[in-house]
Order: structure tokens, then C-alpha cells, then sequence
């Protein structure tokens, strides 16, 4: 009854008001949320491409209204295919991206499967491997600078372990450096990975668990044929997530190490950074900003027409 | 009138004053609460003959008070006048290097006002004090400029933002405030040590833009306990041929010195790392020639390329190996830590170190170092009979009234009040925040004397004196930067120090290339602010 009410009421509706009214009332409705998106989406998408078609900078002492002053067509962004330090940036971004990410993987994956089961203090040990999570980035990146002194507690534990002097300058050698952002990476976001696969794995359902073990199913075949064919979505999110919240590093290197030493944990975005309030080059990297988020939405819409194209091969009932 | 002549009137005015200020005084006693003086009677009790405002309950306090003839006594009557109009605003909202903010609202430690109590009870203009960590206040002021927000009447920023800052059209020139205040920045008895650093600190491109609140003359800072071991001394003449030196002349002896005690496992702390550690290139690379190594020729050309510019990056990436290993990665905190904990023999720094690590708390050391810290004068090159030293001026807390400021004239008020020498002497005797002295009142007054230590005098004086400007023209953070990525590149031993100084300079060109003129017009102008002490 309800529902037939339901589905005569906007005819009806429509009809007393008239579309055109009914039409108004519509663009009343959404109006404000219309206003909103122009103003926080387009308007500084429009400002940013205004921008990054000059050579405007805050030096220029002018506002960026005015930055038609210096307009400059297609520089900036023919500037950025020859701008080496950029391509170093991202190269580097996405070394330290996949190997973070595969490790956050691994370990969550591995932790989600240890907490499927019920054991003794879980709630316990559940929380405290959420913990790191909860850590503000900044403050993450605070006590890796102190963990990774060459005086500092990592060195001396390995020291007391090994019995022998054990003093690298992680955060001053290349490599190291790159290492020990990493493992403050990994550290906070492995949580994440594992409550996403934990959520995933919980949800798989227990009769087909268990009618494999009846069938003779050691766990390594369970996991293989049901649990992770099951999750496959799951890891695609929590996967995706990291790579896109990865692709972003910031802060946890900002404090550790700047950047540093040289420019070995430069990522893309402490690279724009540096252009942004070091060189004060906002037109460039308003052309910069804006053909990230051009490559990005590309590299997106590649991959779900590759999900769907996928989707429509998979047979019926799978 | 100039500052000098100014100053001799004011003496002249502080006799006539006394006077009136007597009578004034009597006649206050007669009848509490006068309109006519503006004070009341409470406060009134406590200012020194002659004197109409300032503190009055904290220790020494008529040291640092003033009356209409002092520059703190004509900015507070200029705000009366301009309420008098209606025209001064009831805030003022400062953005402050947060490190600084205590030393402006809390109060001395032997209890009492704070500066910005007495500003507040003097003017009712409030004060609205937004503390900003040193690293990220450049962030703000821009977003405040380019936005045109207005949130902040006055900037405080590093003083190598100026040229930027001026050239965003974000500061207000303040040439006819200071015409109309007269403020004792350049006092020859109470200001800046030198003409030349009025002329640094103040000006950019010859007019007046900013006040300094700082005085960040990186200074040498050595533990005396090791320099004079006698063991030490003779183990580093077996191995140098000559004594441990009781003020080093040259890089070259720190160097060695350096050496020294990094055998010993207390290098060096000199910072290396990006950003603060372009202070201790630039103070070594400017004494590579006499008069001085500038880091562009008159015409804004790079001179890292030549010979003297190599030479002081070598000998700069070579020191790496005297000092810490973790060095790399350190900022003044860091450094300062080192020293405190005595994981280091000596460091050019900013001179508040020795008033924060050599000290008592609780009638305790506060660290080891207490006791054991001297400072030496700049060190430098010999170029034939001549010998220069030099320090560099690098960060430096300077302040800047608003270009949006909605109420400049209150706002420069406020600002030549907070910077004024009696004031000043306040806020950097206040031992509780970063602000270094450097006038002469300051060296000169009692408290600031003792926190920041005898021993230190001298040295600050003999360090101004010789410190050359940083890069402080507009592009700066732009020049800084490559400069930063390309010595850290070459001290980790990606690239050379010669290949180093290469690419910086490709990359300074095409920076300077961009606004060339008002460059070249900068660089000319801060000539005459380089000092030209040879020893």
C-alpha cells in the first residue's frame, strides 16, 4: 500500500505544482549544495588553470587576479616534461610507495590472519597494534628522528643484541635515510592494512570455511582457493588506499629528514612543497597540481574500465 | 634630524624633563589621580623623576622606563594622539616567532609586568600575540599577503624575508613613521653597534621597512674546560705544531681544532645540515677576500664559482668529518643539545646558547656544560698582512607592520615601542624565550648582561661588528634553497664541492634573471652595510 502511495504521490505532485514549479523547487533544493561545490571545486579549479597559464608569482607583488600580467600560454606546463628534479621526485615517490606499501601488506595481511581466530588478551594485543594509527603523522615523525640518531635507541638496542658498536647515520647516509622513512611508514600504516583485511577475512563466510576443512583442505589451500577470492575487493580497497594516500607522503618525511640528505627522501609532494614556499613558483605549481590530478584521474579511469572489462569476462555466478 | 643629533637633544630634553617631571611628581602627590599627568597614582608612585610610563614593580624597572622624549615615550604619546582622533583601533594582532611570544608576555623572572601588560595598561590598545613556530611563520605572512586577508597588523618574520616581503608588496615602508617617531634604533649610544647595522637590519633598498627584535650574529661558543687541558694542549701541538690557540684566527686553526677533538669524540658542532646550516657557510665562504667575499658581484652576477667560492665549499664539506654523524640531520635544538650535553668541543651559533645551557636551575646545573662555556670573536681568513673575520646575520626575528594593517600607524607604534632599547632590554632580559641582544643598551643592562654572561659581551660586540648579510633580497628563499640542495648533495658525497657550486650558480642565474634590476638595486644599496673591519 505504502509503496503505491509512494510512486503516485510525486505524479501527483507534479501535476498540482506544474513541472516548471516542481523543476524551480529542485533547483532550490540542491542549490546550496550547487553553490558549494562551485565555490570549494570549481572556482579554484578555474583559478588554477587561470594561474597556471602565467609566469605570476606572490614576488611580483601583484594579486593573482593580475597574473594575466604575465600570461604565458603552455610554459609551465612544457617547463614541467623538462624538469628533471620532478621526474626524480616521483621516481623516488613511487620506489618508497611500493616498497611501503608491499611491507604494509605483507605484515597486515599476515597480522589480519593471526586475529581471524579467538585467542587469549585479543581486545589487548588488537588495540595496541592499532595504536600507531592514532599517532599524529608529525608526532610519528618526531620519534623516528629520535629513534633513528646514531646515538639513538635503534643503534643501542642492535649494539646490546649484537654485542658489538653498531653506529650508522641512518637519517645522513642515502640509503638509510630512504630505510628509516620507510619503516616510519610501514610502522603507521600497517594498522590500517590490517583492520581493512581483518574486516575482509571476518567476512568471509564460516560454513564454506569449515566444509573445505571436512573436504580435507589444509589452511594454505583455504586461504588460497576461498578466503583471499573472497577478499579480493577488500585488498583492492585497502591497496588502492594506500597507493593514493602514498603517492601523498608528506610529513612523516618532512620531519625525519626534510628531504634529506640531498635530496634522497624527496618525495613529489615535499618536492611541490619546496617549489610552492621555497621558490615561491605557484603558477608552476598550479600547472604542476593540475596535470597531477589529470595523470591521476587517467590512471583511474584505466583502471576501472579494466575492473569492468574484467567484470563483463567473468562467468555468470562467480 | 638625524639619530645622532637627535640623541643629544634628548639628553638635553632628559635634564629639562627631570625637572618638570619633579614638579610634576610633587605635584601628583598633591593631588592623586591628576587626568592632566594620565597616570594613576598607584603607578605614578613608581616611576623614576621625569618618567611618565613603563614598568614600575619589576627589578631595575627605571632602567626601562621612559617619558615623551624617549623613543618608547613618543610612540605611546603618538597612540594617544591618535585616540585623541579616533583613530586607534581597540587590538593589534601580532604573528610571532613562537619561541619569542614568552619573552613578550610573560613576566621577569623575579615576577612583576610583562611587556605586554605595560603596553596594554599604558595604551588599552589590546594585544593579540599569535605565536608561530620559526619554520612555518614565512607560510603565514605569504598566505596573509597574497590572500590580502588582513589578519595580522604586524608580521614578525626571518630578516632574510624582507626582499621578499617588500617585493610582495606585503610590508608598509616606514620611512615618514620613522621620520615622524624617531625611534632609537640607530642611537649611537643605545642602538645598533654600528651604522652599517642599523642600515642592515632596519632598511632594504634604502628605505625602512622593518624592525629587528633579534640578534642573530652567529657567535663562537667553545668549552673552555677542553681548550685549556693541559693534556689536550699537548697532544695537539705534538700534532700541529703550535698551541691550542686562546682565540683562533682562522678557519684553518678551527679546522684543526675540529680535528682535534673529533679524535677525542667532541668534534665540532657547527650546523651542516639544510637550512640552519647555511649560516656557517656563509660566515666562512665571506672571509675568503678583503674586504669581504660577496656572494654576487654589484651587477648580480654568482661569484660561487670562483676560485675563493670553491675553496670555502671544500674546506665546508670537509669539516663534515669533524663533527657528529648525526649533524647532518640537526637544527639549533640539536646543536644546542650536543654542547649542553658535552658531546661537542665548540659551535657558531646564535648567542642565547649560552644563557640557556650555562646556567643554574634550582640552584643546580642545569647542564654539564654550566661553567665550562667561553666565546671567541669571529674567525676568518689571512689574505697577505690582512686578516678578516667574519660572522654572518642569518634568520633574525624582524618585524614588519602590514601592508593590509587596517591601523599602520598604531601597528608601527607598537612596533617601534616593542623594539626600542629600553623595551628591547626587557624583552631580551627576559630569559625565558630566543631573542638575542644586540644594541648597546642591551650589552650594557645588568640583566641582560647576566643571562646572557660576561663572557659573552665582548665577543657579541666584536661579532657584530664583523658580521656580513646573509641573502635577504627578493628571490632569497628561492637562492637559499638551491645553495641548501646542492651543499647537502655535496655533503653526502653525491657530488663535489667544485660541482656543487656549479649548479648552484646555473641555478641562481636563472633565479636572478627574473627580476635582474630590483636585484641589482638591492645588492647596491646593501654594500654599504657590509662591514669593512680588517684586522
Amino acid at each position: 500500500m505504502s509503496s503505491g502511495h509512494a510512486a503516485k504521490t510525486p505524479g501527483k505532485l507534479s501535476e498540482s505544482l506544474g513541472e516548471r514549479k516542481s523543476r524551480r523547487i529542485g533547483w532550490l533544493l540542491t542549490g546550496p549544495a550547487q553553490a558549494l561545490l562551485l565555490f570549494i571545486v570549481v572556482f579554484p579549479t578555474i583559478v588554477t588553470v587561470y594561474v597556471s597559464l602565467t609566469l605570476w608569482t606572490p614576488l611580483d607583488g601583484q594579486p593573482w587576479t593580475q597574473a594575466y600580467r604575465w600570461f604565458a600560454w603552455f610554459d609551465n606546463y612544457v617547463e614541467i616534461f623538462h624538469d628533471a628534479k620532478l621526474f626524480s621526485a616521483l621516481g623516488r615517490t613511487l620506489f618508497m610507495v611500493a616498497i611501503a606499501v608491499a611491507l604494509e601488506f605483507a605484515l597486515g595481511f599476515g597480522l589480519a590472519l593471526l586475529f581471524v581466530d579467538r585467542f587469549r588478551f585479543r581486545p589487548i594485543y588488537y588495540t595496541l597494534i592499532l595504536m600507531p594509527m592514532m599517532v599524529v603523522p608529525a608526532v610519528a615523525g618526531y620519534m623516528f628522528l629520535m629513534l633513528f640518531q646514531s646515538t639513538g635507541p635503534i643503534n643501542q638496542i642492535i649494539s646490546a643484541v649484537s654485542g658489538q658498536t653498531f653506529d650508522p647515520t641512518w637519517l645522513a647516509n642515502e640509503r638509510l635515510a630512504v630505510s628509516a622513512v620507510i619503516t616510519a611508514e610501514v610502522w603507521q600504516w600497517t594498522p590500517m592494512v590490517f583492520l581493512i583485511l581483518l574486516a575482509g577475512l571476518m567476512s568471509v563466510p564460516e560454513d564454506q570455511v569449515k566444509a573445505a576443512r571436512l573436504l580435507g583442505a589444509n589452511e594454505l589451500q583455504i586461504l588460497r582457493r576461498i578466503s583471499i577470492p573472497r577478499i579480493k575487493v577488500v585488498i583492492a580497497i585497502a591497496l588502492g588506499i594506500r597507493l593514493i594516500e602514498g603517492l601523498k607522503l608528506f610529513d612523516i618525511m618532512y620531519i625525519m629528514t626534510r628531504g634529506g640528505p640531498g635530496v634522497a627522501t624527496e618525495t613529489l609532494s615535499l618536492y611541490i612543497y619546496k617549489r610552492t614556499y621555497g621558490d615561491l613558483e605557484w603558477a608552476y605549481v598550479s600547472a604542476l597540481g593540475l596535470t597531477i590530478v589529470l595523470a591521476m584521474s587517467l590512471v583511474a579511469l584505466c583502471l576501472l574500465e579494466l575492473a569492468k572489462r574484467r567484470g563483463r569476462q567473468r562467468p555468470a555466478g562467480v | 634630524m638625524t639619530e645622532s643629533s637627535k640623541s643629544k637633544s634628548e639628553l638635553q630634553l632628559n635634564r629639562r624633563h627631570l625637572m618638570t617631571g619633579a614638579a610634576a611628581l610633587a605635584l601628583g602627590a598633591t593631588a592623586p589621580g591628576n587626568p592632566l599627568l594620565g597616570l594613576s597614582p598607584a603607578y605614578a608612585a613608581g616611576l623614576a623623576p621625569g618618567m611618565t610610563g613603563g614598568p614600575i614593580n619589576i627589578e631595575g624597572a627605571e632602567r626601562y622606563q621612559y617619558n615623551a622624549t624617549l623613543s618608547e615615550g613618543r610612540a605611546i604619546e603618538g597612540i594617544k594622539k591618535l585616540q585623541a582622533a579616533g583613530a586607534a583601533p581597540k587590538k593589534l594582532t601580532l604573528l610571532y616567532v613562537a619561541s619569542c611570544v614568552p619573552q613578550l608576555v610573560n613576566p621577569p623572572p623575579g615576577g612583576g609586568e610583562s611587556v605586554k601588560e605595560t603596553w596594554e595598561r599604558e595604551t588599552g590598545i589590546q594585544l593579540d600575540v599569535v605565536g608561530t613556530e620559526a619554520g612555518e611563520i614565512w607560510k603565514k605572512v605569504l598566505q596573509d599577503v597574497t590572500t590580502g586577508d588582513g589578519s595580522y597588523d604586524i608580521y614578525t618574520h626571518s630578516w632574510n624575508n624582507i626582499g621578499d616581503l617588500v617585493s610582495a608588496k606585503g610590508a608598509l615602508n616606514l620611512d615618514s613613521f620613522v621620520a615622524k617617531y624617531q625611534p632609537d634604533w640607530g642611537d649611537p649610544e643605545r642602538g645598533t653597534p654600528t651604522p652599517q647595522i642599523r642600515e642592515l637590519l632596519y632598511k632594504y633598498n634604502g628605505s625602512n621597512y622593518a624592525a629587528s627584535l633579534d640578534g642573530d650574529f652567529v657567535a663562537w661558543q667553545y668549552r673552555k674546560d677542553l681548550m685549556t687541558d693541559e693534556g689536550h694542549r699537548k697532544n695537539f701541538r705534538s700534532k700541529f705544531g703550535y698551541d691550542i690557540p686562546d682565540q683562533p684566527a682562522t678557519w684553518d686553526e678551527i679546522d684543526n681544532l675540529s680535528e682535534y677533538f673529533h679524535g677525542q669524540g667532541v668534534g665540532h658542532a657547527n650546523l651542516l645540515g639544510p637550512f640552519w646550516g647555511l649560516s656557517n657557510f656563509y660566515a666562512r665562504f665571506a672571509s675568503m677576500k678583503a674586504p669581504n667575499n660577496y656572494w654576487l658581484d654589484e651587477d648580480a652576477n654568482p661569484t660561487l664559482t670562483t676560485p675563493e667560492g670553491i675553496k670555502a665549499a671544500e674546506a665546508h664539506v670537509r669539516s663534515v668529518k669533524w663533527t657528529s654523524k648525526d649533524n647532518l640531520t640537526w637544527g639549533w635544538a640539536e646543536q644546542y643539545g650536543a654542547m649542553a650535553n658535552l658531546q661537542a668541543s665548540m659551535a657558531m651559533t646564535f648567542t642565547n646558547m649560552a644563557g640557556i645551557n650555562d646556567k643554574l636551575k634550582d640552584g643546580k646545573p642545569a647542564t654539564p656544560l654550566y661553567g665550562k662555556l667561553a666565546a671567541w670573536k669571529p674567525v676568518g681568513t689571512k689574505i697577505g698582512d690582512r686578516h678578516v673575520r667574519r660572522s654572518v646575520i642569518y634568520f633574525n626575528v624582524s618585524a614588519s607592520v602590514a601592508a593590509k594593517s587596517k591601523s599602520p600607524e598604531a601597528a608601527y607604534l607598537f612596533l617601534q615601542y616593542i623594539s626600542s632599547t629600553r623595551t628591547f632590554n626587557r624583552i631580551c632580559g627576559n630569559p625565558v624565550g630566543g631573542c638575542d641582544p644586540f644594541q648597546l643598551a642591551n650589552l650594557a643592562d645588568p640583566i641582560v648582561r647576566s643571562n646572557v654572561h660576561e663572557y659573552m659581551i665582548e665577543p657579541i660586540r666584536e661579532t657584530i661588528a664583523r658580521a656580513v648579510p646573509s641573502i635577504n633580497f627578493a628571490g632569497q628563499a628561492a637562492l637559499d634553497n638551491a645553495l641548501d640542495e646542492n651543499l647537502q648533495a655535496a655533503l653526502t658525497g653525491k657530488v663535489t664541492a667544485a660541482q656543487a657550486m656549479k649548479d648552484t650558480e646555473q641555478a641562481w642565474k636563472k633565479i636572478i634573471a627574473r627580476r635582474r634590476d630590483e636585484t641589482v638595486a638591492a645588492i647596491r644599496a646593501q654594500r654599504s652595510a657590509w662591514p669593512t673591519i680588517v684586522d
